[in-house]
């Protein structure tokens, strides 16, 4: 098979699920935080690097494919919403930061924007199911977060590009 | 040093803006919702009101067709010691006393709140 062609293409994004299904899954074993609502976001680093192998709107795609299945597995159809909604919101905004900042903003910053727009996203899914604006006091605590865990996915992303893409990845 | 180095100047100025964010965020929830002291304790499930109740020492059990899970008030607040969810994340956010606080429970649609009968922030739904 070319490494060009279509179906090249398609395998390597369906692993793509799949590495982010297993991310998503095994974080949530073994990552036990104390936060309520807390999360490092691993499968962030795919959706990065999802962004700048195949484009934007792919990207999306990806998470979107990732988040529906890895909701079904962990939980039930309330929790699908929260994943699909946090992980589309972030791809979409991290597609389009990379599309206006990138360089002047790296990786990194990148990877925390889109930390950032994922609690807002599932914070104002949890606000339409509870109708209660009492949840926004939650906001500071998960800024905090999602800037902390941003950063180590992005330092994460960073590497990764740089060792076993061989920096194929920002060229 | 190295990791340092990786951050370029905007990722830094975006970094700051966000902790900044969640600061100006906690001063401003801080000065709404703390207000008084909490008085009530209000639990919902799937957005409707199950039950207030005073605060004194006391076990709610909350059975729906959402789930089960087993709230404790005491004279200073309230949290929540059982629940049937897989989570847990209700069990481990621990106690709550200051008004507004809130705790909840996705799978079981169910939320604990500290309420105020005198503050004016109280009726805010929507």
């Amino acid at each position: 098979m070319k490494r060009s062609s279509k179906s090249f293409k398609l395998v390597i994004m369906a692993l793509f699920v799949a590495i982010g299904l297993v991310l998503q899954y095994a974080e949530g074993l073994l990552i036990v935080t104390t936060v309520p609502g807390g999360k490092l976001g691993l499968c962030n680093i795919v959706s990065i690097i999802n962004i700048f192998m195949f484009g934007g709107v792919n990207a999306i795609g990806i998470s979107f494919v990732r988040s529906l299945l890895g909701g079904l597995i962990s939980g039930g159809a309330i929790s699908t919403v929260y994943s699909v909604a946090g992980a589309v919101f972030s791809t979409v905004a991290m597609s389009v930061a990379k599309k206006l900042l990138y360089p002047g903003l790296s990786i990194i910053g990148i990877s925390v924007i889109g930390a950032v727009v994922h609690n807002i996203a599932q914070i104002l899914i949890a606000v339409l199911f509870y109708r209660s604006i009492y949840l926004f006091s939650y906001v500071p605590i998960l800024l905090v977060l999602a800037t902390v865990s941003g950063c180590i996915t992005g330092i994460a992303a960073q590497i990764i590009s740089k060792r076993v893409l061989k920096g194929e990845l920002t060229k | 040093m190295k990791f340092i180095s990786l951050f370029t100047k905007y990722d830094k100025i975006l970094i700051c803006l966000c902790l900044l964010t969640a600061l100006i965020f906690y001063i401003l929830f801080g000065c709404i919702f703390s207000l008084g002291s909490a008085s009530m304790v209000r639990i919902t499930v799937d957005g409707q009101v199950y039950g207030e109740y005073a605060l004194a020492d006391k076990t709610v059990d909350v059975k729906t067709e959402f789930g089960h899970n087993t709230i404790e008030i005491t004279k200073d607040g309230a949290y929540v010691s059982f629940a049937d969810c897989p989570d847990k994340i209700d069990v481990k956010s621990g106690k709550i006393s200051k008004p507004g606080q809130i705790i909840i429970c996705v799978p079981n649609r169910l939320s604990v709140q500290m309420i105020d009968e005198k503050s004016n922030v109280d009726g805010v739904v929507y």
